[in-house]
């Protein structure tokens, strides 16, 4: 037989390529990921927008403030988290870290006179919950807790990792709600003259596989 | 019937190359298979920050005439029975927490006179003259005033060691703190003090002295008041 230059072979390159986007959909499909949200072009493949949105009654930005304090006050705070779209559980979760800033010389006295009066995320109570008691879990921790059985604002610069995600914002999202109290046995005034301190809350909503936040 | 490949179909050849391509084409998909996995499920993460959670400490900061500590504000030299002093005393809560602050703190104000009183032998507490007098001069110092910010607080303290007379500097220093008195606040009050040497001051109180030192206390509701 004769041999004749060789040419491509569309046949078989349709057929590669149908198989491959066959492939492409039967992957996606079978994934972990289900995407209720009508697809988009972000969401060509069906992954989830990964989308954290914090909202507050007021302002997001010091959403718990506590100004010109003394022993005894008491602030509030609430949050509500969500997800763009719905993403499971098992997938991702939240961290959250809380660091401070803007520290005066007697911000840190400050910051270990404000103890937690709850700190709740969704149904969970973070401070009594047993099974994720943060109160146990930092304040026994030699680096940032002094083990007196009290969490304060201070202490939990530990933050807390492997929380749910948080409901997505069609479904109304997640609450997240703080409570401190300047601790009302203290006594010396003096040593908190000019203390000031600021906290920002940080929220990671990532893949269960990456590292926590802290 | 001419090959395109060149090669004779059937041919050992012939399936190794179809083989090798189905199998680059295996490759493939498992490749594209896997970077679509690993953009769709893997690391995809969203951070959010609540930023400027002010927390800051009040003060409270109570001034006597705009200082920490004054003395000698009600001084009676030379004094004689039937003269009166007076003399007054500005206290200001120059901090940041009042009483109606923003935070509705509740701020208190206590007073406490503490009596000293030196015969002329010089020793403090001790009757004239090896026992001549009993009675201390502080029982012949009558307040007549004594008024903060408007308030009388003379009818608390009274006749407290009951020698008849009410209101003396020893009725004051028996009273102990009078307390619950209104944050001066910012505006400030006075205290309004005059002293009256009772017309009976007997002879042997000549060259005595008596000094009155007053505490004052300001203090958030809830600690505990001076006694």
């Amino acid at each position: 037989m004769d041999d004749v230059e060789r040419g491509p072979d569309w046949g078989r390159v349709v057929f590669s390529l149908a198989l491959l986007l066959v492939a492409l959909v039967a992957v996606t499909a079978g994934g972990r990921v289900v995407q209720e949200a009508p697809a988009t072009e972000a969401s060509l493949f069906g992954a989830p927008i990964v989308d954290l949105r914090l909202k507050a009654n007021g302002s997001v930005s010091g959403f718990i403030n506590l100004t010109n304090a003394a022993p005894g006050d008491r602030a509030s705070g609430k949050l509500v988290l969500s997800s763009r779209d719905l993403l499971p559980r098992d997938v991702f979760d939240l961290d959250f870290d809380v660091r401070p800033t803007n520290e005066s010389s007697r911000g840190s006295r400050l910051a270990s006179a404000l103890v937690l009066t709850s700190l709740a995320y969704g149904a969970d109570d973070l401070l009594r919950d047993p099974a994720r008691n943060l109160t146990r879990e930092i304040d026994a921790n030699a680096l940032k807790g002094n083990g007196d059985g009290l969490l304060t604002l201070g202490e939990l610069e530990a933050g807390a990792n492997d929380l749910p995600a948080p409901r997505d914002t069609a479904h109304g999202g997640t609450p997240f709600t703080i409570g401190v109290r300047f601790d009302p046995t203290e006594r010396d005034g003096a040593s908190y003259a000019g203390a000031r301190i600021t906290f920002d809350f940080v929220f990671s909503l990532a893949d269960r596989s990456e590292p926590d936040l802290n | 019937m001419v090959c395109r490949t060149g090669l004779a179909p059937g041919t050992g050849q012939g399936k190794d190359i179809m083989n090798s391509k189905i199998l680059l084409s295996i490759a493939t998909i498992a490749v594209a298979s896997a970077g679509v996995g690993y953009g769709t499920y893997a690391f995809f993460s969203s951070t959010a920050q609540a930023n400027d959670n002010l927390f800051t400490a009040g003060s409270l900061t109570l001034t006597l005439d705009g200082a920490a500590e004054v003395s000698g504000k009600i001084v009676a030299t030379n004094f004689a029975p039937g003269d009166d002093k007076a003399g007054s005393i500005l206290l200001r809560n120059e901090g940041t927490i009042t009483t109606g602050d923003a935070q509705n703190h509740s701020v208190s104000l206590d007073l406490k006179g503490v009596v000293n009183v030196t015969d002329d032998s010089g020793v403090s507490g001790q009757p004239e003259n090896g026992g001549v007098s009993a009675v201390p001069m502080s029982h012949y110092l009558v307040l007549t005033t004594l008024d903060y910010g408007g308030v009388d607080l003379l009818p608390l303290i009274g006749d407290q060691d009951s020698d008849g007379v009410a209101n003396t500097l020893a009725d004051l220093a028996a009273a102990g703190a009078i307390q619950n008195l209104s944050d001066p606040g910012a505006a400030g009050k006075t205290l309004s003090v005059v002293v009256h040497f009772a017309q009976n001051g007997p002879n042997d109180l000549k060259r005595d002295s008596t000094d009155i030192d007053f505490t004052f206390f300001l203090r958030q509701a809830g600690e505990v008041a001076l006694q």
